[in-house]
């Protein structure tokens, strides 16, 4: 209920900032690199955008059940919703085709991006793994996807699904987020006892 | 990892999360750089971020970015 009641908090204090013709700025940005830290403020971004996402998924629910839809649902993954989780898992990709300069792609809007890249430019990246391909499913276009599974030795994403799981995403996408909760864990772990 | 901070009107130093258009209408979403859970919704008209209508477009506009951008497995 606690959540809730936070959720629902949260949901009014965004729609209070957002509505209101007296709201008005100049859209002037400022943009700074940030060194220290980096993993901890993509990991900030990341639950600061997940839990705004927790809010809107489950608000209309949320009203009628009490919360215990958001409880439940939070509590899944070591604590981290599955919106949670494909978030950090698109930061985490991202960071790595940042380190090694895969940042030519193009997007339409909100399609999913399209890499200029072949499986050769992907093979490059000593950490690729397969645990990243949460993170190409939701980011990627289909040809991006494809190309980046051709660097892991598969034809493409159906055939890593058909040789790992029978063909079957959920069975992939519930071992997926498993093994990505776990990561996650692991590293807010690391971070906060390099912290102290 | 660069990122891109805009002041509000009532001094907020915030983050911008993310842009995208709903409508032929461009909208940022922020989140106040020094509160993980203060997040604000705004439009983007001539070179300005200005509030939104009412709640009826909030909610629209707010539905339409998390049911689009964030893919469900």
């Amino acid at each position: 209920m606690q959540k809730a009641e936070n959720m629902k908090r949260m949901y009014k204090n965004t729609l209070n900032n957002s509505i209101g013709r007296d709201k008005k700025v100049h859209d002037s940005r400022i943009h700074r690199r940030v060194a220290l830290g980096v993993s901890f403020l993509t990991l900030l971004l990341t639950f600061s955008a997940s839990s705004l996402i927790g809010c809107s998924k489950n608000f209309k629910n949320d009203l009628n059940n009490g919360g215990e839809t958001i409880a439940e649902e939070s509590e899944k993954y070591y604590g981290y919703s599955i919106t949670e989780i494909s978030l950090y898992e698109q930061s985490r990709l991202k960071k790595l085709l940042e380190e090694y300069n895969l940042t030519d792609y193009t997007q339409n809007g909100i399609e999913r991006r399209n890499y200029n890249y072949t499986a050769d430019d992907y093979k490059k990246i000593k950490e690729l793994d397969e645990t990243y391909l949460g993170g190409a499913y939701a980011l990627f276009n289909k040809k991006s996807l494809d190309e980046l599974c051709k660097a892991l030795g598969y034809a493409d994403f159906n055939d890593f699904l058909e040789k790992k799981y029978g063909g079957a995403i959920k069975d992939w996408a519930e071992y997926d987020l498993d093994q990505m909760s776990e990561i996650m864990k692991n590293e807010l772990e690391t971070l906060n006892k390099g912290s102290r | 990892m660069d990122v891109t901070f805009i002041k509000l009107e009532d001094g907020r130093d915030c983050i911008l999360l993310d842009e995208f258009n709903y409508n032929n209408i461009k909208y940022a979403i922020l989140v106040n750089s020094l509160d993980k859970d203060d997040f604000i919704l705004r439009k983007i008209i001539n070179d300005n971020l200005v509030g939104l209508e009412n709640e009826e477009e909030f909610q629209k506009v707010f539905m339409y970015y998390f049911n689009t951008r964030i893919k469900d497995i």
